[in-house]
Order: C-alpha cells, then structure tokens, then sequence
C-alpha cells in the first residue's frame, strides 16, 4: 500500500490502511489508540478520519482532472452518493470522482458555517464510525450526534442541489 | 439576547438542528405548521428562521438515499487493529525467544513472520500472529489443549508446531517448523505433474491427516494454502529437473481449532471476502451448525474427522479439475446465508463433467496435468469422479470414514484394482465371483438388473433442477455400467454352458427383465435399453425361445430406430438378430431383415469385419432354411472366406462355425466330398477350441457323420454318432431335441446296417420316440414312425408298415389340413405303396394317385419322388389287370428316374424293377375268347 495508483480503484479497506499508515509515525498513536472511549482514541479517530477524508478527495480529484481537465462545479445525483465505500470503489467509467469532489466542496462550506456539523459528517461517513463510537469521540450524547447527523444532511443536500440551479 | 438569533452561530444551529430533526420525525404534511408554531413561541429567533428550516426539511426528504448507507463503525476499528498490530510487530521486533526477521505470509487470522528462535535452539521458525480482536485467554487456552496431542504428533508431512505464546500488546503466536514451499495446487501446476503423480502426492497427504486423526487432532482448515509442497533439497539437480521428490507438509494442524470455534461464525458473518476468503473448503457440517441444522456430529459442535475428508475432497477435485467443487456448480458470492445453502445443498458436477464443462480452460489445464485436452475428461471418468464425489458427500456418514480409506482407493485406482467408491454396479462386486459360477452370476445379473431398472424409475424427490440432472446423469451411467456387464457376462458365459442348468429360471428371468425395459424402465439411457434388449433377445434366440425372443427383438430394434437414424453397429445388431429369430420361426420376413443388417454393416465396416462375416454367414443360414441353396452356399462361402482372412492362421470359433455351415449346406446340396474336407476341418478346430462335452464338438461330430454316411463311410459314421450323442446326453441330461436327433440318426443307420438283429436301434427308437413325444407333443414322434416304417417296407414287412402308415396319414391331415404339402403327399404315396402288395389295390389307387396330382403340383418338374410315385401306381394298376396303362405310366417313370437320379440310388433301382416286372409279365388273358385257327 504505497501510494495511490490513479486509474485503480480504492476499497473502502484500503482507504482506511492507507489512512494509518500515514499517521502512523505518530508517536501519540499506536497500541493505546485501539482502546475505544479513550482520549488518545478520539484523537486518532478524528485525525483518521480526516485523513481518510483526504485521501479519498485526492483520488477524486485526481480522476476528475483526467476525465474532464479542469475544475468545475457540477451536478451530482444525490441518490448515487450513499457510502465512502461505494464512492471509493468506484470501477471504470463511472461519475464517483465526480461525485467526490463536488461533496467535498459542500463539505468545506459546511465546515465554514459550522465546524461541529462537519465533524459528525466527518466520522460518520468519512470514517465509518457508528453514532455510538461518534458520540464518545465527540463527547457528546448519541441523540445529540442523530440531531446534528440529520441537520448536516439537510444542509449537505440543500446546497448540492443550489448547484442545480446555478 | 442570546445567540440563537444570530444565524451562524453555535447556537443559532443548535436551534436549527434540533428544530429540523424534531420536524423530521413528523409525518410530511405536519411539519410546516410544526416549524411555523417553533420558530413563533421564540421571539429571538430571526424572521427568516422558520423559512430557513423548511428549505432544509425540503432539500433533507428531496435527497434520497443521499448519504444513507454510511457503514456501523466494525470496519474502522478492525482495521485501526490491524495497523497497530502490524506496527507493533514488525520486522525487528522480539517476542520472548523469537526475533521477527520478515512477513512470509498473511491469512485469514494473522500475519506469519519468518522468525530466529534463540532458546533453547537456535534455528529458523514460521511464527504466526494471530489479530487482535480474539480473545487471547482463549485462544491460548485452546491451544493448550492441543498441545499435547499435538506435540506427540511427528508425521514427515506435518508441519510441527512448537510453541504458542501472546504479545506484549495481548495478541496470540504460534511457533512453527517453517516450511518453504507453494500452496499443493500451485505447485503441482507449475510442475506439470501428471495425474498419477498428482494422486502420489495426494496419498502422502491423506497418510498425514490419517496419522494426526489417530492422534485426536481435526485440521479444520484443510486447504490448499495449509498443505504446503517443496521438492527435497538433497537431490541431484541435473537428473530430472524437479529436484528431488516432491514432499508436502500440512501446516496449522491444531490452530484452526484454538484459533476458530465462535470465530468461524462471527467471521462468516461479517465480510467474508476480508477474512476467510470464499468458504470452498469448509464441510457442509461446518457451515451449517452456525444458526442451526448440519449434521450431528460426534464433538458437539458437529464436526469430527470426517470433516478433514471432505475439505481434502475440495483439494483433490482442484488437483484433478483446477477449480474447486463450488466453482464448478456455480457458487457466486453473494449473501453469507445464500453461500451456505449452497454448501449445504448442491452438489458438485463429477470432475470429468466439469472438465467437459470448460471447453475454453480445457488447453492449459491439460497442459499443466502433462495430459492431451482430449483425453483428459476420459482419464478422470469412472473411478476418479466417484472417489471425489464420495469425499463430498453432503452426509458426514457416506463419506470415506477414514483419510486411510481415501487413501487406499486410490491406490486401488492407481493399481487398476475396483475401487469401493464405485456405485452398486456389478462389474466390481462380482468380478471374483463370476468365476466360481458363472451361471449363478448370470442369475443374480438379471435379478440385480431388475432391481435396479426398478429403483432407476423412482422419483428422489428433488427439489432442484441441477441435482436432478445430476442424478440422472448417474443413473444413466449405471444403467449403461450394468448393461455392459450383463452383456459382456451373457456373451462370456454362452448358453452352451448355461443350458445344462436351471433353464426355466433363466428363461423366466430374462423374460421379465425385457418386459421391464421395454415397458420404459431404462428410458434415462436409451442407449443401455437397445444394447440390454438386443443381449436378452440374442439369448432367448439361443436358448430356443424363438417367438419370446421375436418380441424382445422387436423392441429392440424399434428402440434402435427411434434411437439412431443413421447406421449404427448395435442397431444392425439389432435387425439381425430379429432376423435370425424371425427365420427360426420361418417368417418371410427373415431374410429381407437380415438383408438390411448386412447392408448397415457393410456400410459402416467396408471391407473385412467380424460383423460382416456374421451378417454374410445369418444371410446364408436364413437362406438355407428356405431352401435356396444357391443363394446359402454363396453366402456361406464369402463368409467362411472373409473369417479366413479375419482368423490370420488361429483357430477361431466363428471360423470354426463357417467351415461347419458351408460344409453342412454343401452335404445337403450332394457335394459330399467337399462337404467332409469342410466339416473335417471344422471339427478337427472345434476339438482344439474348445473341450471334448462342448455343443459344438457334438454337432461337428454330427454333421460330419451324415456326410460320411452318405459317402457310405458306415463305420466311421456310426463311431462318430455314437460320441455325439454320448456327448449331447451329458451336456443336456435328459429330454432335449439334439438328444433326440443324434438318437434317430443313429438308430436310423444302425437299422439299416444291422439287419435282423436291431435290438439296440429298436431301443433306441423307442427312447427316441417317447421322448419326441414329450419334446414336440402330440406328432412328435412322426420321424420315428417314418423311420419304422422305411424299415418295415425295406424288409418287405408290410402287414407291420401298414397301421404305421395309416397313422402317420391320418396324423398329417389332422395337424396340416389336407392342403397339398410335400409331407401330405409323401403320407399317400407310402400308404399307397405298403397297400399294393397287401392287395388293397382300390384304397392304394387312390392313395398314390392323389399324391402324384400333388406332387406334380408341388415340384412343377421332375423329380425321383414323382416317378417312384408313378412306378407304384403303375404297380398297383398292373395288379388291377390294367396293364397298358400302368405300362405307359411306368416307361415315363423309368425314363424321368434315369434323369433325376443315380443310377445306384435306391428309388431309381425301384423303379426300374417295377418296369422290368410289368414288361416281363405276360399279359393277362383277355376277356374275349380268340377264335382259334
């Protein structure tokens, strides 16, 4: 796993090896990060998923550039885009890089107008934890992560629909 | 004022969020006045606060399955595991004794690094780390229970395992023999190793497994990856090229255990694909205790031994196919409980079908088993595909019990020895058998062949297509197994043999066994069906069941056309035989069949062929019993010719036949001279053939007799009768027609030569007669009567003749009618004849007239019967005073015998005598006194 082959799909698994193995020289991470519900663990998770969330950005952009040579805003289908999994696995062909890069941009408006919000699209979807795992790297109640969950949603799909009308 | 009236901030969102999920959770056409009522109650709330929840609400249900299948958090933090077990062991890092040099290797449950061991030997060891996220204690644990058995166990194909130990960071080793070498399936492809060698190789496995299964230890895990192969470093590179002889190992022997027990469920149920790989190897019982049903086994959890042989199935199969039993039927990865009903329900194609299957694969599969593409489905027919499959029976209880028996019947295979795998055909159960009593096989034959064909016709209740092709796959193939060996047992056995025994019983049972068939009993394999009907009927034929055996034939050669419509050998078998039958039965029909066999098979064998000989030599036969003699003989002879040529120099039984056939027809036709250098030569190779109480050393012996009985070779004649009817008593112990005909031959030459003293031919005709009788029934015994009474008219006994005549007269009209037949005629010229010199002149007038009307009818030319009838009737109206007449009638039977018989032949010698007589007679006195001078 050493870097990303542009042209070659990236399983969900591979995205997350690639993850830490990055942030594996990290001298705060290693045994200690595994425990879940330590502070070290919340840590590693949010840093993780970030990563995560980079890499699988960095391949969409990459392809994106291939296809169509230039940045662009775009319509994507909201109904195409359901898991990290299924965009990052994306075969030949099809419009996931697309799809990548325009929920990444949302993405980065929505950390501007509210950074807490961002976060839980961050670790929820990004990084595959469940409500439970979010709540404790989060610090906060699972109803609380279900309530932000749904107004990030709300808020990702507005705005990749204005794009609609642009 | 707080900060919820800012938009943007903390607040302000946390207003928003809450407001917009708690809208959310109302039905659709509430929330709008849901949102409308919240954002009035709070006056600090921006104006556009309600407007700015519904446009999030619309843009949230408008979405879709945007974002919704965002995964339950398992896979971040198996793989955060694996990352930090993978830094925490790596290459440099020591646990106890073992110091990591490199990974070798990744599995399903861990990481095998190459290791150097310090204490208390220094030496190089595979050490295999298991992943985080099993419960070290118990791993470890059950491991220990194994330990023991595990260390006493040391076999040259198991891997040893050493020691088992936990990481600092709490994670389960295991120290093993390391072991260099390519997963068994690999490197046998690599190698291009032959089949044979393939299964070598496979046996030391099973004596592996074998030997740890008597030790206590289940494997689990049997697969291609865990048996290992290497070529033995202590050969001589430069002989073969492979390096020595290829040694496995088995590796994990015991981990699987310690290792698997709740896991294997967790791990089947989670991505498969990311831990175990498909589940190929793993026996249905395996599969099918998690969540209930499989089969009980004898550990608890269902598994035992037998599991291993199954798993050692898979690897076989993918040692002789290439992919393994699941590929082959179809598994496609799909839902985990999808995958284990398949395990748990279909069943694999037999090896030589899947080979068949994959015709494009078929170059480079065959390359890698140093075996030609055609012959490789061939070569794992039969024997391979029932010890695979019996490996992968669904039921624990039907497989091999033991490693050791697997073992053994490849073996068998390998020595060309039946294998037990084999299904219930009786080839192999009985092939010892058959030679102590050839007879009692051919019975149990036919009675396993009944019910089979009856089993072959039940439903198995099946609930999937493919398992029912597959069955009937099979049970077409043990239709054909058994009609083969029925076939081949028949033909060895010969009725010869089994007619001396328990005939009855034999007639019985064929007879029922072909109305089974014919009834469609056999109908998964057409092919069997003709083949076991043609057999049955050519038996029947044999025996003398002529009419039963039309029939059967019939059937046959009906199913033959249905089955064929081009040629085909076995159904020109089939319309000869039915010829054949038919001509035993005199139908007209006989010769046109056998005309058509002949015809097929000369177009399907041009030139010199057994089966054309054969259909030449019936065609001659039928002929023959027609009385077209021309026709016989020429047909005779091109099949005795092309036998010769056939034979090359050896005796040959059907050689031995045609020289029979040819030389008989030629004694029938007058060549008598001819007829015995034939038949001498035939009998002299049927006694070479065959032993002295053989049918066809009898009737050799026979038929060679009447000719030397004709040449007047008296003594030699009646030498050879003697021996064939010695012969026939002892080969049919009792009542039997070819008794009776070597009885009548020889009493009909002992009569004529032994003059007054006949006593033992008097005998004879007695015994021969009453046993006609009882053969033929009612007029049975008409030959012996006419034999009496030659006797009695040759010796002049005529008041003796005459009641015998009679009888034999009134006999012929009762059974024929009185519709003109040579035997009818013959009946009224001997009765006639006897009656003349008794004085009876009236009745013989009558008599000998009307047979001479239906002679003439009957030859339409002349013939010495015609005259000898008018030289009688001239006889018995010279004695009636009418002396003109009977002169005339007999000049023209003086002059017709003169033309159709040798002058030594006894009717012409007759005829002249009568002629002599009446020329010499004086004429009677008239009726007018003659004036006298």
């Amino acid at each position: 796993m050493n870097g990303e082959r542009p042209g070659h799909t990236l399983s969900a698994t591979a995205l997350v090896h690639e993850a830490f193995t990055r942030l594996g020289t990290h001298p705060a991470l290693g045994g200690a990060a595994a425990i879940p519900g330590s502070t070290p663990y919340a840590t590693f998770m949010r840093a993780a998923a970030e990563a995560m969330r980079r890499i699988l950005i960095e391949h969409g952009r990459a392809r994106s550039r291939l296809k169509r040579g230039g940045l662009g805003r775009m319509r994507v289908p909201l109904n195409t885009i359901r898991d990290v999994a299924q965009l990052a696995g994306g075969g030949e062909g099809d419009d996931h890089a697309e799809q990548i890069v325009a929920l990444d941009d949302a993405f980065r408006r929505l950390e501007m107008h509210d950074a807490r919000f961002a976060d839980v699209i961050r670790l929820r979807f990004y990084a595959g934890l469940s409500v439970a795992e979010t709540a404790q790297v989060l610090g906060v109640s699972e109803r609380t992560v279900n309530v932000d969950w749904t107004y990030a949603r709300a808020w990702l799909a507005r705005d990749l629909k204005q794009l609609d009308a642009s | 004022m707080n900060d919820s009236g800012i938009p943007g901030s903390p607040v302000h969102d946390r207003r928003m969020a809450e407001l917009v999920a708690a809208a959310l959770d109302l039905p659709p056409d509430r929330r709008a006045r849901f949102v409308a009522e919240q954002s009035v109650l709070d006056p600090e709330l921006p104006a556009d606060f309600g407007r700015e929840a519904l446009s999030l609400i619309d843009a949230s249900t408008d979405a879709g399955d945007f974002l919704s299948g965002v995964t339950k958090g398992a896979l971040i933090d198996r793989v955060a595991r694996d990352c930090a077990d993978a830094r925490g062991e790596s290459p440099g890092s020591a646990l106890g004794p073992y110091r990591l040099i490199e990974k070798i290797g990744e599995g399903g449950f861990g990481s095998v690094f190459l290791a150097e061991q310090s204490r208390p030997v220094r030496r190089q060891v595979a050490l295999k780390i298991i992943k985080l996220g099993m419960d070290t204690r118990q791993v470890i644990a059950r491991f220990e229970q194994e330990r023991q058995a595990l260390a006493m166990m040391e076999h040259p194909h198991i891997a040893r395992v050493f020691d088992a130990g936990a990481s600092p960071t709490g994670r389960p080793y295991f120290v093993m023999e390391l072991v260099r070498g390519r997963p068994i399936t690999t490197f046998c492809d690599d190698r291009a190793l032959s089949i044979r060698d393939r299964l070598h190789l496979f046996i030391l496995v099973c004596d592996a497994v074998q030997h740890a299964h008597l030790k206590g230890v289940i494997h689990r895990d049997l697969k291609p990856r865990n048996i290992l192969v290497s070529a033995s470093e202590n050969a001589e590179p430069a002989d073969s090229g492979t390096g020595g002889a290829p040694t496995p190992k088995i590796i994990d022997f015991g981990i699987a255990k310690a290792v698997t027990g709740k896991l294997a469920d967790e791990t089947l149920v989670t991505e498969a694909s990311q831990f175990m790989g498909t589940p190929e190897y793993i026996s249905p019982e395996q599969v099918g205790t998690w969540g209930g049903g499989g089969y009980q086994g004898n550990t608890g959890d269902g598994v035992d031994t037998r599991a291993d042989i199954y798993s050692l199935g898979v690897v076989l199969y993918e040692l002789l196919t290439g992919i393994t039993p699941l590929a082959a039927a179809g598994l496609r990865s799909g839902s985990i409980a999808d995958m284990q009903l398949f395990i748990r329900t279909v069943d694999a194609p037999p090896p030589s079908a899947c080979i068949a299957d994959r015709r494009d694969q078929l170059p480079s599969l065959a390359a890698a088993r140093s075996i030609h593409p055609s012959r490789l489905a061939t070569r794992l027919r039969h024997d391979l595909d029932w010890i695979a499959l019996r490996c992968l029976e669904k039921d624990p209880a039907r497989r091999y019990q033991t490693a050791q028996a697997l073992a053994f019947d490849i073996a068998r295979h390998l020595r060309a020895e039946p294998v037990e795998a084999a299904p219930p055909s009786l080839r192999y159960r009985a092939a010892r058998f058959a030679r102590r009593n050839r007879v009692a096989v051919l019975l149990s034959a036919i009675v396993a062949l009944g019910l089979i064909v009856a089993l072959a016709g039940t439903s198995f209740g099946l609930t999937q297509a493919r398992r029912e092709r597959r069955i009937a796959e099979l049970q077409a193939d043990r239709a054909q197994k058994t009609a083969d060996f029925l076939r081949t047992t028949i033909e060895g056995v010969g009725p010869g043999v089994a007619l001396g025994r328990d005939t009855e019983l034999l007639r019985g049972l064929m007879e029922s066994a072909a109305t089974r068939i014919a009834a469609g009993e056999m109908a998964a394999n057409p092919q069997a069906e003709v083949e076991l009907l043609l057999t049955i009927g050519m038996t029947q034929s044999e025996l003398g069941q002529h009419e039963i055996a039309t029939a059967t034939l019939t059937a046959a050669w009906d199913a033959a056309q249905r089955l064929w419509t081009g040629d085909h050998p076995t159904k020109a078998a089939c319309v000869n035989g039915l010829g054949q039958a038919k001509a035993h039965l005199l139908h007209s029909e006989a010769a046109a069949l056998v005309a058509e066999g002949l015809e097929m098979r000369r177009r399907l064998f041009p030139g010199d062929h057994p089966d054309v000989a054969s259909s030449i030599n019936n065609v001659g036969w039928v002929a023959a019993s027609l009385h077209r003699l021309d026709d016989g003989e020429a047909a005779y002879r091109e099949s005795l010719e092309m036998r010769r040529r056939l034979a090359v120099g050896r005796d040959d039984p059907l050689l031995a036949l045609s020289l029979h056939n040819t030389g008989a027809l030629l004694g029938v036709r007058g060549s008598n001279s001819d007829s015995e250098a034939l038949l001498r030569e035939s009998l002299d190779m049927f006694r070479r053939l065959h032993p002295r109480e053989h049918p066809s050393v009898a009737t050799g012996m026979f038929t060679l007799a009447l000719t030397l009985r004709k040449l007047g070779a008296i003594p030699e004649a009646e030498a050879l009768l003697r021996e064939s009817l010695a012969i026939r008593r002892v080969l049919y112990k009792g009542d039997h027609t070819l008794v009776e005909l070597s009885l009548y031959h020889l009493a009909a030459l002992l009569l004529e030569t032994s003059g007054d003293e006949a006593t033992e031919a008097l005998a004879m005709a007695t015994e021969g007669a009453a046993m006609s009788l009882r053969l033929k029934g009612r007029f049975g015994d008409r030959t012996w009567k006419s034999l009496l009474l030659d006797r009695h008219i040759r010796r002049d006994e005529h008041h003796l003749a005459e009641p015998i005549a009679r009888a034999l007269l009134a006999e012929t009209f009762e059974r024929d009618g009185s519709k003109p037949s040579a035997t009818v005629a013959k009946a009224m010229a001997t009765l006639g004849a006897v009656l003349v010199p008794l004085g009876r002149l009236e009745e013989a007038e009558t008599n000998l007239a009307a047979a001479l009307q239906m002679r003439r009818q009957l030859y339409k030319k002349e013939h010495t019967d015609i005259a000898s009838t008018m030289a009688n009737l001239a006889d018995c109206l010279h004695k009636r005073g009418r002396r003109d007449e009977a002169l005339a009638l007999v000049r023209d039977a003086a002059a017709m015998a003169s033309r159709t018989a040798a002058p030594t032949q006894a009717a012409r010698r007759r005829v002249e005598a009568i002629l002599a007589e009446i020329e010499s007679a004086r004429p009677p006195p008239s009726s007018d006194p003659a004036p006298h001078p």
